[in-house]
């Protein structure tokens, strides 16, 4: 016969794991070949032998055993929660450390805007290059800058 | 809730242990999972509450503890750990002999099978639904059909194949 059913299809028909409709038009199909009566023959042959095979190993039980639990059993967890705690925290800190980081590497790298800042400003070589012009910080024996001269071209 | 843990325990037991022991072969070996499965259902139960579905979660608990059992360890040796059907009290000799042929060629087809492939077989012999054993094994409802029938093929074809080969074996001694 023709259209034949596949062992997966045929499968799932046994164990009814089919809509209606395909139940039904299963059936039909079976009802007229031969050929798939045979397969779902052997399916069922070989669930049996699976199933038998299985349950023959079944172990002999003669006792439930009593459940039985330790304080440590139950503390374990507990030792895990701590651990869990210290790496939250030991990653909170490192984030707090790198953003302080970041944060004064930007303020560092801002321009002044007064004579106050002027002080502090470092210049970057690269920018006074690209902005064609030099500067100059001069320095006390103490090491504070005195005086801040920008050099234009 | 002390009671309610008790009588999960007492009515789960023997179908867990069964469960483990098909898939290890050794009793201790499964005393230890068995333990270790409702230990995690006790803090499960004093920390929550109790499960919906009892049953499968159990199943599903000792699916993730044989696996982690079988990572961290070497895989189960089955032949090794035939031994202990020797401890099994039978009453004549001659059916002790053949109940461990039987076993042994059983024990033989599965071992030529994945950890998953025989966790499946043992579910769909426990009558779990196809939706239960996609939620157990998380994989895709529509694969259950297809990889039970590939499966349950597999370890017919290889019992019969086993006991063919044994029977020409007996022959030949004779």
């Amino acid at each position: 016969m023709k259209n034949c059913l596949n062992k997966e299809i045929l499968f799932n028909y046994y164990h009814k794991s089919l809509d209606s409709k395909q139940i039904i038009e299963i059936k039909e199909h079976l009802d007229n070949c031969e050929s798939c009566q045979h397969t779902l023959y052997l399916i069922i042959n070989e669930i049996s032998i699976t199933k038998s095979s299985l349950n023959y190993l079944n172990p002999d039980l003669k006792k439930i055993p009593e459940f039985r639990i330790s304080k440590n059993q139950l503390y374990k967890k507990k030792k895990l929660e701590y651990g869990q705690i210290l790496s939250w925290a030991a990653s909170i800190c490192l984030l707090i450390i790198f953003s302080t980081l970041t944060t004064k590497k930007i303020i560092h790298n801002q321009k002044p805007v007064n004579d106050y800042e002027y002080f502090e400003y470092v210049p970057d070589m690269n920018d006074a290059f690209n902005n064609q012009s030099i500067s100059i910080t001069e320095y006390n024996s103490n090491g504070i800058p005195i005086n801040h001269e920008i050099i234009r071209n | 809730m002390k009671i309610s843990f008790n009588i999960i325990y007492n009515q789960y037991y023997k179908q867990i242990y069964g469960f483990i022991y098909k898939l290890t072969f050794s009793k201790k070996d499964s005393e230890d999972i068995v333990q270790d499965i409702f230990l995690s259902l006790y803090k499960e139960m004093k920390k929550r509450k109790t499960p919906d579905n009892i049953r499968a979660w159990l199943y599903k608990c000792a699916f993730n503890k044989f696996i982690n059992t079988n990572k961290k360890s070497k895989p189960m040796q089955l032949i090794s750990n035939m031994g202990e059907f020797d401890n099994i009290s039978i009453n004549s000799i001659e059916t002790e002999i053949f109940r461990d042929e039987k076993r042994r060629i059983i024990t033989n087809a599965l071992s030529k099978m994945s950890s998953k492939e025989q966790i499946l077989l043992n579910l769909y012999n426990e009558e779990f639904s196809y939706k239960e054993i996609s939620e157990i094994l998380e994989i895709k409802f529509t694969s259950v059909g297809k990889t039970l029938s590939r499966v349950i093929e597999k370890l017919a074809t290889q019992i019969k194949l086993t006991s063919h080969e044994e029977l020409l074996e007996q022959r030949n001694i004779i």
